[in-house]
């Protein structure tokens, strides 16, 4: 790792398009709407937890076309929506909302957002309901220079997880050809974040690591409110490859091959993270 | 462009000597053709239903498809005649009859032929010379039939020595003069013992277009493309910007499934429905930064076979078609030198720019002119 920061430092971090694609593999091809389901049911959980006064706000994404609707229903049911910034997703126009019972709190969360997030990264993480060990972690991370993927970073933090130096499997699933760091852990279906931007997650966070017990306690508070949290937490159980190069990562499962951004660097070394392959599983902390 | 899996299964599988060493092919049809036989309805109902959006050529490929039942063949045949008023066929060539060359004739068929070479430049795919000379008799009768036909080259570990060398080129020429169009593709493949290294794909390229020039051989390909992508005109998918999640050729599986390229062989993943620059985003600021060619006339090469088969390399031969870039650049500077090139800032296609000025006010009049002297000598 030390090497690794050595070279970063004088290399500026490339500005890498935002995506997520997924390529099917045959047969797989229909499950597109499943996939579309546990994204919508995440969303809707987002607001349940704020209606249920389970944490003080919540973020919420909404169709830009029923917006105004949708606006007054969450009025009607004592809730407050402060748009923060628009997302184009497959031509369709979505706002990402800050979501309150308390107009104060709402507007509160939207103002820390817009402004230099690291500095009240604790207030943020506060209003969200975040753990407060997840938020830490962020922070420092966020504070210092930006070299690898934090999900990188919090796999490699999980206690019980295998982190070894060597050669990793390339495209072509050869084993031992490319350079590579490689996390191999067996984590709890709960706190597979791997597929978050794809919008298959139970968490809202970013975890300090794959054991956080916090963090696998507000999961549980979001899948109460997801009926269909069960075919999840199968499919999050599931063994799959995370492997970042060049600040794209590839998510190989077993429906999908998806793309996504991480953060770019230009080291000729692949980071890898395999979970649910192996025996052992990881300790909750 | 469409590449069909006609027919899984190939007849070189039950020749004594075995298939070609190099077939890419064999593992996923060993894996797949039991399960998989050929549904013609399925490929019909998908191609009628793809082509309008995607168009392009519509080639039937293998295992191999004059392998399979004439009916079927003739139907796929028929349905890429209809859809594009055409139809094309990757063949080994040795199964070549005369009910074959009607049913080319009457649908247009386009074939392009594997051969690797004069034996014993070949002897990785025709295993014997009577084979080879097989392949050959049966491309130059092709021709002789009237049927557009092409000839497919692979350099790999066994013909790329100097000596063999000498066969391809030879049998490059001779097509040539029957008017057979040739194109040189280097082996991509998981055994280092088959696979050459970039080097060799370099001098072997170099070698072979000193010869193609030398002998003013023209549409031999990847050359003609190299200049043709200099010029500015339309160039084959290898130089364009490919999408691995929505690739520029659409796969279409023997049960009818569209898929990406059929060069991703080892994994079969379903075709997206937009392409994006995403491949050529990372590599203008990774590999291809500063390459003089790279966001021009190359854009990293092909996805599916790039350097440890990622695809957020280039591709791992990207040296030998540099080296092409620049012979070529070189030489048309040389003969034309106030030709505009693709490489040069502010560059105009020549072509356009002619079609422009006769578009212009006034600008066609020298053209008119010309066509009513012409009508005024026919009357």
């Amino acid at each position: 790792m030390k090497s690794l920061k050595n070279n970063q430092e004088e290399k500026t971090p490339a500005a890498m398009l935002p995506f997520a694609r997924i390529a099917w593999r045959e047969g797989y091809q229909l499950n597109y709407q499943v996939l579309q389901r546990w994204a919508e049911e995440f969303n809707r959980a987002e607001l349940a937890t704020v209606i249920h006064k389970l944490r003080d706000c919540g973020m919420y994404l909404i169709d830009a076309a029923q917006y105004q609707d949708e606006c007054l229903k969450l009025n009607d049911k004592g809730l407050i929506l402060v748009p923060i910034q628009k997302i184009k997703k497959e031509d369709q126009l979505y706002y990402q909302c800050a979501v309150s019972y308390s107009e104060q709190k709402a507007q509160e969360l939207t103002e820390l957002l817009q402004s230099d997030k690291t500095n009240c990264a604790v207030r943020i993480g506060g209003l969200l309901g975040y753990p407060s060990c997840c938020v830490g972690f962020l922070k420092k991370y966020s504070t210092g220079r930006i070299i690898l993927d934090p999900l990188f970073l919090a796999a490699k933090r999980t206690k019980g997880a295998v982190f070894r130096k060597g050669k990793g499997p390339d495209g072509k699933g050869i084993a031992g050809k490319v350079p590579a760091e490689i996390i191999t852990a067996n984590i709890a279906p709960e706190m597979n974040i791997l597929f978050r931007n794809f919008g298959i997650k139970t968490i809202p966070h970013m975890p300090c690591s794959f054991g956080c017990k916090k963090s696998l306690e507000l999961s549980k508070m979001f899948l109460k409110f997801m009926p269909s949290s069960n075919s999840l937490l199968r499919f999050l159980a599931e063994p799959v490859v995370w492997d970042e190069y060049k600040g794209i990562a590839l998510i190989d499962s077993r429906w999908f091959k998806g793309a996504t951004q991480s953060i770019f660097h230009d080291d000729k070394i692949h980071h890898i993270i395999n979970l649910n392959k192996s025996k052992t599983n990881v300790k909750i902390h | 462009m469409f590449i069909v899996d006609a027919n899984l299964k190939c007849n070189f599988e039950n020749r004594p000597e075995g298939p070609c060493t190099y077939c890419y092919n064999t593992a996923l049809r060993r894996e797949r053709q039991d399960k998989e036989t050929t549904n013609v309805a399925a490929i019909e109902a998908i191609l009628r239903k793809e082509f309008p959006k995607r168009r392009g050529a519509i080639i039937l490929h293998g295992g191999e498809p004059l392998y399979m039942k004439k009916d079927d063949l003739e139907k796929l045949l028929k349905i890429s005649f209809e859809l594009r008023g055409q139809s094309a066929i990757q063949t080994n060539g040795t199964l070549v009859t005369d009910q074959h060359v009607a049913l080319f004739k009457k649908y247009k068929t386009h074939l392009g032929v594997s051969i690797d070479g004069y034996w014993p430049a070949n002897r990785w795919r025709g295993k014997t010379k009577k084979g080879t000379d097989l392949v050959i008799k049966n491309i130059l009768k092709l021709k002789k039939a009237g049927i557009p036909v092409g000839a497919l080259f692979t350099l790999h570990k066994d013909n790329i020595v100097p000596k063999m060398m000498n066969y391809i080129e030879k049998l490059i020429f001779d097509f040539a003069k029957e008017g057979v169009h040739s194109k040189v593709n280097l082996i991509y493949h998981p055994d280092p013992e088959i696979e050459i290294s970039t080097d060799q794909a370099k001098q072997a390229y170099l070698r072979l277009a000193d010869f193609i020039f030398y002998h003013n051989l023209s549409n031999v390909s990847p050359f003609q493309s190299i200049i043709n992508g200099l010029l500015g005109r339309i160039n084959e998918c290898m130089f364009k910007s490919c999408d691995p999640f929505a690739t520029t050729a659409t796969h279409v599986s023997a049960q009818g499934v569209p898929t990406i390229c059929s060069r991703f062989n080892w994994e079969v993943f379903h075709q997206g429905l937009e392409q994006t620059m995403l491949r050529w985003n990372i590599l203008r600021q990774t590999d291809c930064k500063g390459c003089r060619y790279g966001g021009t006339v190359c854009f990293g090469g092909c996805p599916a076979v790039a350097r440890d088969w990622d695809w957020r390399n280039k591709d791992r031969f990207c040296g030998a078609y540099f080296a092409l870039f620049e012979f070529f650049e070189k030489k048309l500077k040389i003969l034309l030198p106030g030709i505009p090139l693709k490489t040069e800032p502010g560059f105009r296609p020549i072509f356009s720019r002619i079609r422009r000025s006769a578009c212009a006010p006034g600008g066609g009049d020298s053209i008119k002119k010309s066509s009513q002297q012409n009508e005024v000598i026919k009357k």
